[in-house]
């Protein structure tokens, strides 16, 4: 039988599978690469919190609200880049991101 | 027994969320599912002794974070760059890995016989007590973070000399359009209709 901690923590696998490979194969758009990572930490969450119940502890708890607050400023500077991006370009296409690429 | 069958009905609707955020074509789309998402996992929350928890991710998370993108998206037109978010040859690729790793989970979770837990007391007061005694350093450095990502974002997006706003290209051919009747107007010569 399994416990609720057990399927949270499928849960928070499987979110944070989604999230890692939209991250990967992601050719589009570069809000898409936000909402992948948000995901992500989401999937982070849910494991975090699936861990505090199978332990009984608070520490989950704790580091779930760190991890909130840590995800909350990711995507704040990440919109960031995301306004600069387009100020600079004119665009947001994954495809056309080649300044780097060296 | 129905909590169980609510408690995965949940689950499933937070990843075909998280699916559904990542598949549709059009952004706003996305971010309204990325929100759908929030909500579900709050209510796993919820389910999982965490309310408080869920009350943050909602606030914070469903209220702020979702509405910043949305507001983002509305700020800038994207009907132009509007494109699959996911190419569809990926998706059946990604499908069956992702079916597989889940599976070999459930199995390892199968073999595992863990005994139901309940936490003993999760309340407000308990947590707040470890956030600011415990945790009172770590609490500090998180406040730092969040100060310096504001910096970091006001130093980032405001104009400066260094960094002048540079005008979209519909705005530039206005622009154009706009000096060139300023030109006829100053020229009496060209401004006359044959």
């Amino acid at each position: 039988m399994m416990t609720y901690a057990d399927m949270g923590i499928l849960c928070g696998a499987a979110l944070f599978l989604i999230g890692t490979s939209g991250f990967l194969i992601n050719r589009g758009h570069f809000l898409a690469l936000l909402i992948a990572l948000e995901i992500m930490l989401l999937g982070c969450a849910v494991s975090l919190v699936s861990f505090a119940l199978e332990n009984t502890v608070s520490t989950g708890h704790i580091a779930t609200l760190f991890l909130l607050a840590v995800s909350a400023v990711e995507a704040a500077v990440g919109l960031s880049l995301f306004l600069i991006y387009r100020r600079t370009h004119g665009n947001l296409s994954i495809t056309l991101m080649r300044k780097t690429k060296g | 027994m129905a909590d169980t069958v609510l408690f995965v009905f949940f689950a499933v609707m937070s990843c075909s969320f998280g699916i559904m955020a990542l598949s549709v074509k059009n952004p706003v789309h996305a971010v309204l599912s990325l929100l759908g998402a929030f909500v579900q996992v709050a209510a796993l929350f919820i389910m999982m002794n965490a309310s408080f928890l869920a009350m943050v991710l909602l606030l914070v998370h469903g209220g702020g974070l979702a509405v910043l993108f949305l507001f983002m998206l509305i700020m800038y037109d994207f009907k132009k760059e509007v494109q699959p978010l996911v190419k569809k040859r990926y998706l059946s690729f990604v499908s069956v890995l992702m079916v597989t790793v889940l599976s070999l989970l459930f199995h390892l979770f199968e073999k595992l016989d863990f005994s139901v837990h309940t936490l003993p007391a999760e309340d407000v007061k308990e947590l707040g007590r470890l956030l600011f005694t415990d945790y009172l350093p770590v609490l500090e450095v998180m406040g730092l973070c969040l100060f310096v990502a504001m910096l970091g974002i006001m130093a980032l997006v405001l104009p400066s000399r260094s960094n002048p706003p540079v005008p979209l290209p519909e705005q530039r051919g206005a622009e154009r359009s706009f000096k060139t009747e300023l030109t006829l107007h100053s020229n009496p010569e060209q401004g006359v209709a044959p």
